[in-house]
């Protein structure tokens, strides 16, 4: 689903375009303006600060010319103070980093956003705060948010659960 | 490509955020860039030197009796290994307009002030000297008497216009009329450290018959081939009589010998930097290794492969740039050094086919960068994003 591999079977259509049929570039392109990945481990560029992180999938899709403000506008949006926006990921919190991650998958606006275990390496608290903002994009701004989870209480925030055991479909809520 | 600087940006904080390594990388490169191109330019300073102190450019051909030829025709063998005066004659014929300078040349004990010392010692036509030396102080010779010294053997012997010398065991006394420019190494005749007497002196003082060598100044450069064969079928169509040398063709196989050991010693430079290649490919694979992930990350949120690609590219081409530029700024420096103290003179640094020697090291120490990363590069950018992303 996240255009990382192709369907061994069936199929998935992303805007009516089946990802069966693209090359490994329009898979990349699609990754980039369509989807937005957030992970349990943050998975941010360490080379970069946190503006960079957030600006380098623009920078991909727009050139060098790519807003600053704009991502300092998400950087706000997600709750991430300015002071942090030059610090590099080994200088951030595990929330702080989620928050960075976050403001990288939406800077291209994608309608798609895919979450592996958002809250799995954050406290409880924080671990809250990440899910009402996700549930904030969903509800407000129309995201699609498809998450994978092992908390109930975090899937307790989806419109549909499917729960998977070993690979397999068991039920639908 | 979108963002080509943002690649270049992240290939400069990697090598920055591990310097050591980097540098230790281009330390190889600037290590074989210094070996081969400071034997280009020392090779090149030394074959620019040798070629300008052999003051006959090649317009000349040198007539010389060849070794083992006993004369002949019932000539006496006194007269072998000399020149006849048959022969001058037909080299003169086969010279044509050209003008023949037929030269006695030997050595002999020269007394200078209480010192004795041993001196080259020629016997020329007074009227052929100013076309085969040019003068610096005093005048040519006028007749038999007199000699003109090199200039080397003038400041060695503290010897001037007027200084008197003694030649020979009799101890012949001659005076000095001229003092030559000095004119540097030649094919022909050595005349910086030698005594230049008038022929009728020398064939009298010591009783010669024959020349021993003859120069023929060929006027235009196109007749050197024709003046040579017709010499060689004159005189050497039944036994060798005579050896002709051209001039040219001595220089030029002296600087394509040099040419050749200036190549031999660059490609033992270049085994340097192969090694210094194999250091940055060994970098670039060590730096691919732990961005497996990295590589992963940035893959999966929309980076093309042959973004990735140039990324490393741009690190190989960055050492391999700074290391060849700094190798080439200190083989300069270096090579400047060595010339200014052991030759006496940058020039033969400064001109251009010796500064062509860094190019061509800096253009090795490049594309062997470049060749070192093209793997890695590959490698990097043919990873599939989900294993990228699991490698912890």
């Amino acid at each position: 689903m996240g255009c990382l591999d192709v369907p061994t079977r069936g199929n998935v259509y992303i805007r009516g375009r089946s990802i069966k049929t693209l090359s490994d570039d329009q898979l990349t392109i699609l990754r980039r303006d369509e989807l937005g990945f957030i992970f349990q481990q943050f998975n941010l560029i360490p080379l970069l600060n946190a503006l960079e992180n957030v600006r380098y999938p623009l920078i991909l899709k727009t050139g060098m010319s790519a807003s600053r403000e704009r991502c300092q506008e998400i950087l706000t949006a997600v709750g991430l103070i300015p002071e942090l926006w030059n610090h590099r990921p080994n200088q951030l919190s595990g929330g702080q980093q989620q928050r960075v991650a976050i403001a990288r998958a939406l800077v291209n606006d994608p309608s798609i956003i895919l979450c592996d275990e958002p809250t799995g390496n954050l406290d409880t608290k924080t671990g809250q705060a990440i899910m009402t903002l996700l549930d904030r994009l969903c509800r407000e701004e129309g995201k699609t948010v498809i998450m994978v989870t092992h908390d109930t209480r975090t899937a307790d925030y989806a419109r549909r659960v499917i729960r998977i055991e070993d690979g397999r479909i068991i039920e639908e809520i | 490509m979108a963002g080509g600087s943002l690649f270049f940006s992240l290939a400069v904080r990697n090598l920055q955020m591990h310097w050591l390594r980097s540098l230790l990388a281009a330390i190889g490169i600037i290590i074989g860039v210094i070996a081969i191109s400071s034997m280009g330019i020392l090779g090149n300073a030394l074959s620019l030197s040798i070629t300008n102190s052999l003051s006959d450019v090649g317009d000349s051909i040198v007539v010389t009796p060849h070794v083992g030829y006993q004369g002949g025709m019932g000539v006496s063998s006194s007269t072998s290994e000399r020149l006849t005066d048959r022969q001058i004659e037909l080299i003169r014929r086969a010279a044509t307009t050209n003008k023949v300078v037929a030269i006695y040349s030997g050595g002999d004990r020269v007394k200078v002030k209480r010192d004795y010392l041993y001196a080259s010692v020629y016997g020329i036509d007074p009227m052929d000297i100013p076309s085969l030396l040019e003068i610096d102080k005093g005048q040519y010779l006028r007749g038999s008497s007199g000699v003109i010294i090199g200039s080397k053997f003038a400041k060695d012997n503290n010897l001037t216009v007027g200084s008197r010398i003694l030649i020979g065991e009799i101890e012949s006394g001659v005076r000095v009329v001229g003092i030559l420019k000095e004119r540097g190494m030649g094919f022909d005749i050595n005349p910086d450290s030698a005594i230049i007497s008038s022929d009728l002196w020398y064939r009298d003082f010591y009783d010669t018959r024959g020349h021993d060598m003859a120069i023929i100044k060929v006027t235009n450069l196109k007749d050197i081939d024709r003046i040579k064969t017709s010499i060689e079928n004159q005189l050497n169509k039944r036994e060798t009589e005579v050896d002709v040398y051209e001039t040219r063709m001595i220089l030029d196989s002296i600087t394509e010998a040099f040419g050749q050991i200036t190549l031999f010693t660059m490609a033992i430079g270049g085994i340097s930097l192969i090694v210094a290649g194999v250091a940055i490919f060994n970098v670039m694979m060590m730096s691919v290794m732990e961005r497996y992930k990295e590589i992963g990350i940035i893959r999966s949120i929309g980076t093309r492969r042959a973004e990735v690609r140039s990324m490393f590219i741009y690190e190989a081409l960055i050492l391999g740039l700074s290391g060849s530029t700094i190798g080439g700024i200190i083989s300069f420096g270096l090579c400047y050094l060595v010339v200014a103290v052991f030759m006496n003179d940058v020039s033969y640094i400064l001109n251009p086919s010796s500064l062509i020697q860094i190019l061509y090291g800096m253009t090795f120490g490049i594309v062997t960068s470049m060749l070192s990363g093209l793997y890695p590069a590959w490698k990097a950018s043919s990873l599939n994003p989900i294993e990228a992303l699991r490698h912890e």
